[in-house]
This record gives structure tokens, C-alpha cells and sequence, in this order.
């Protein structure tokens, strides 16, 4: 019996796909976020609150939505004057590089500073596909219990940026926050989190910024 | 989850390393998994079984070992393996005893030999 050593990470080889997509946004200097939460925290919402706060930061967005069924997300995103691409994911349980590829097609990048994915509504399996985003952003809300991100570790660690969403809804339900921050401490300390609110409209702006000063990053990479 | 994607994944490499000759038949493929992968090994070796075509890989076995979580100390940097799951919030530094840990592993899927 005989060995060979190889030590290849499986995960990374077959990603061309998305390789090719980061290749067309460095080009460009286009930042893309894939946001990815459990279908109900507030992404559509989220988008619909911060799609004009960034148009009058002066950020050209596009915003990919991905649904199983129904375009309505889309519908909801259009009426903000932002370009929308829908995607319709079918039985798919995730959003793969081959569907965000064919929906760029079309897009003049070069008036877009940010294309932002909306992911179809699921902790697992999106965090597990890389689609060629510059970074990851994992949306939760206190609707949903302050374990989700020790259940769903994955995404938390691939992930840069959480947004703790219906912030305005703790005082109504068991939701502990202490216990919340500090899974996400032990899964992935360099996660910066925002406390968000579509109701009160609490840390929109501080998620508009964040999105703002990364774009601008991304614009002043050498290319 | 998605354990076809990742077979054909795995094909690819192996395409490129079971090409000598000497190599006649894969006994054996050594993964190493990480504990936050979704995998689950009965898939992965039927999945396997359904996408290879190589006559090299007709009574290949997957063997996966499912590494456990590091968790690293902020305060001493050093790590400490999780035995238990259940402790990664209350772990502590066996080295200095400090709580604050970190989990600094997990998403790992690697081949990491193979067995002909």
C-alpha cells in the first residue's frame, strides 16, 4: 500500500466562476456584498430603507434579489430607482456563482460602484458558496432567538459584518443580546455589528456608512 | 450539504493526481473536514460513488475525519482543542485560563491523501 500526500482545499477548486466575477469587479472597481440571512430578518426591508441613503451618498448600486418564487422582491426593490436584477432560484437553496454571472450580464459597471446580492432566505447553505463578493453580511433579528449564530456558525465566520435587525421588537420578546454578542465574539471577533431598525430607523445610517467607506475602499484599490 | 458539488470538486483534483501509472487503484481518500462543514459521509461516498468514472476510483473509499474546533486564546494566543461542542461558549485558555477564546477553525475541507 502506497501514499500520496496532497493537502488540496476541495472547496476552493472548482470556484472559476466566481473567481471570474471578482476578476470583473476588481476591473471595475465595484464592490459586491452578498447578504445572507434567514428568509423574514428584514433584507428586502433593509435594502428598501438603505437603497436612497446611498444614492445620496452618491453610490451607484445594483442589487441582485434571489427568490424560489414570485418576484417580490424585485417589485419592492424597483420602486426605489436602484437597477434590480431578479433572480429566480427555482428549487436552488442558495444563490451559485452561474446565476449572479448571467445576472450581470448587461450591466454597465462602469456607472456602478456597488452590486449588493440578495441571498434567498437561508442560514446554511449560502455561506457555504462564494459567488465572487468582495465580503459577506449576516442579517439577524430578535424575532428569531439569540442562538442563531452558534447554530449557524459557519456564516458567522465567513462573514465581516452582522446586522442585528427588529433592534425595536427586544423589549417584546426573550431575545438576549449579552448572550447574542458574545457567540458571535467566540465564533468570529472580528465581526462588526450594527443594531438596525426599519421601524425606528436606529443604525441605518451607520450601515449605509459602513457600506459607503467600503466602497470607496474598493474604488481607490489599485487594479 | 451539497455534497455532489463538492465530489466534483474533489474529481478535479484527483483527475490531476492519479495520472502515473503507478498509481493502478485508489484504496482509500483521506479528508479532513472541518467541524462546521455540513457534511454528511454517507452522501459524500454515494454522491462519489454516482460521479466518478475513473476505473482508478471503482472501489474507492472516502474516509473522512472531522477535525475537531480550535478555539484561540486572545490574551495568550495559544489554542485549545474543543472536545465538546457543548463548552465553546464557557471554554477556557488551558494554558492561562482566560475566557476569552475564540474559535479559529471549523470551515476546513481538505484531501489530504491517498491510499493506492
Amino acid at each position: 500500500m502506497a501514499f500520496k500526500v496532497i493537502k488540496e482545499d476541495i472547496i476552493k477548486a472548482n470556484d472559476n466562476v466566481a473567481d471570474d466575477i471578482r476578476k470583473k469587479m476588481k476591473e471595475h472597481n465595484v464592490l459586491m456584498l452578498n447578504m445572507i440571512s434567514s428568509p423574514g430578518s428584514g433584507k428586502t426591508s433593509l435594502l428598501e430603507k438603505i437603497g436612497p441613503m446611498l444614492k445620496k451618498m452618491d453610490v451607484n448600486a445594483a442589487i441582485v434579489a434571489g427568490d424560489c418564487f414570485t418576484s417580490r422582491d424585485a417589485e419592492r426593490l424597483n420602486a426605489l430607482d436602484i437597477e434590480v436584477v431578479q433572480i429566480n432560484t427555482g428549487n436552488s437553496c442558495h444563490i451559485d456563482a452561474q446565476l449572479v454571472a448571467k445576472s450581470l450580464e448587461g450591466m454597465d459597471f462602469d456607472k456602478l460602484d456597488l452590486i449588493i446580492v440578495e441571498n434567498v432566505g437561508n442560514l446554511v447553505c449560502p455561506a457555504e458558496f462564494d459567488i465572487g463578493e468582495d465580503h459577506k453580511i449576516a442579517v439577524f433579528s430578535t424575532a428569531e432567538g439569540e442562538d442563531k449564530p452558534i447554530k449557524y456558525p459557519l456564516l458567522v465566520k465567513e462573514s465581516i459584518y452582522g446586522i442585528i435587525n427588529k433592534i425595536d421588537l427586544l423589549p417584546y420578546t426573550d431575545f438576549n443580546i449579552d448572550f447574542f454578542r458574545t457567540s458571535i465574539k467566540k465564533l468570529n471577533p472580528n465581526m462588526k455589528i450594527v443594531e438596525t431598525s426599519c421601524k425606528t430607523g436606529l443604525g441605518l445610517e451607520e450601515l449605509a456608512g459602513w457600506i459607503k467607506e467600503k466602497t470607496n475602499e474598493k474604488k481607490e484599490t489599485p487594479r | 450539504m451539497h455534497e455532489m458539488s463538492l465530489v466534483n470538486n474533489m474529481l478535479k483534483i484527483l483527475e490531476r493526481e492519479i495520472t502515473s501509472p503507478e498509481i493502478i487503484s485508489v484504496k482509500k481518500i483521506h479528508l479532513e473536514v472541518g467541524r462546521m462543514q455540513y457534511i454528511v459521509p454517507d452522501l459524500m461516498q454515494t454522491a462519489f460513488d454516482t460521479a466518478k468514472k475513473s476505473e482508478k476510483l471503482k472501489h474507492t473509499v472516502l474516509c473522512m475525519k472531522v477535525l475537531p474546533l480550535k478555539m484561540k486564546c486572545k490574551k495568550c494566543t495559544k489554542e485549545t482543542s474543543l472536545d465538546d461542542e457543548k463548552e465553546i461558549m464557557s471554554e477556557k485558555c488551558e494554558f492561562c485560563g482566560s475566557d476569552e477564546l475564540y474559535v479559529n477553525s471549523g470551515n476546513e475541507f481538505v484531501i489530504s491523501s491517498i491510499e493506492y
